[in-house]
């Protein structure tokens, strides 16, 4: 059993830039696993990416655990980011469209959002940050 | 290891071996150069000098970037796209990008990435009907001093192909 619970979750290790493909690799394999549409599943994808993409570059390291969800009647994925880094200070600014700090286009956080069905943040200055999105499959 | 003896400007080789490893072709004047498909910064990055080197050292009239085989971009993907075809446009090249696919898009849009300045088009022969130069009519001068009844610019020989191929099936 322990096979099958764990082929349905897939934790992937940020420490490496390109540790990010592996996410990505996974998120689209979980995502074609959970019944999602090619597009829908690069969706995932690119929110993942940007999820990772944030905690290579802000951050440095961090964790990302991918899985499959069930509800009743429902099901479809879930993405947990983790990382221990400094924290956002201003998430209200970071939720904001065009915020960014620096030279890059921003944090992808509105666009994470967008893509997803349900989205969460958690943030606190010095102890990192921990975001759940989760994407529902259109029956 | 050096099988044949370095003839050319090393400029210009440097340029073929881009072409070669990033698939790019002139066809009339116009490079076409094929994005690689991924999210890594790397490729990309190699994309992006390849298409300055090549740029540079062909001078093409226009370049047309072909991103149908990408499947994938994010935001800092997307940059770096982008900022290649900057460079390209910096050095005085036309510049279009072609076949963005619709999850591409899709994504782009979600994440509200400028997509604004872009000039885009259905397909690469799409992009190379853009980019095509004016008819030489009368009075209508370039003032680059061009000769617009002399033939092709030298050199450039190696694949001026214009005419529409047979497309085998």
């Amino acid at each position: 059993m322990t096979d099958s619970y764990s082929s349905e979750e897939c934790r992937v290790p940020l420490d490496l830039p390109t540790d990010n493909v592996m996410a990505i690799s996974a998120a689209r394999r979980l995502a074609a696993q959970a019944g999602f549409g090619e597009t829908e599943q690069h969706l995932i994808a690119t929110a993942v990416s940007e999820l990772a993409t944030n905690i290579l570059r802000y951050v440095g390291s961090g964790e990302m655990v991918l899985r499959l969800i069930h509800e009743p009647g429902r099901s479809g994925m879930e993405v947990l980011a983790l990382d221990h880094g400094p924290g956002i200070l201003d998430l209200d600014m970071a939720m904001r469209d065009h915020f960014s700090t620096g030279h890059s286009l921003g944090l992808g956080l509105p666009g994470v959002k967008r893509i997803m069905d349900e989205f969460s943040i958690n943030s606190k200055p010095g102890e990192g940050t921990q975001c759940i999105a989760r994407k529902w499959r259109k029956p | 290891m050096s099988a044949a003896k370095p003839t050319r400007p090393h400029a210009a080789r440097a340029a073929d071996h881009d072409a070669l490893r990033h698939g790019m072709n002139t066809f009339d004047g116009v490079l076409v150069a094929h994005a690689p498909d991924g999210l890594e910064d790397e490729p990309l990055r190699a994309f992006q000098a390849g298409l300055l080197t090549r740029v540079h050292a062909g001078s093409p009239r226009g370049v047309v970037i072909d991103v149908s085989r990408v499947r994938l971009l994010d935001s800092s993907s997307f940059a770096l796209l982008a900022d290649a075809g900057r460079m390209a446009a910096m050095l005085g090249a036309r510049v279009v990008f072609a076949g963005f696919q619709p999850g591409v898009v899709s994504a782009l849009m979600n994440l509200d990435v400028d997509t604004e300045s872009l000039v885009t088009a259905m397909t690469v022969e799409h992009g190379l009907e853009l980019l095509r130069p004016a008819e030489p009519e009368s009075g209508g001068n370039d003032p680059e001093g061009e000769d617009p009844d002399g033939a092709e610019p030298g050199g450039n020989t190696a694949q001026s192909q214009s005419g529409p191929e047979t497309t085998a099936p």
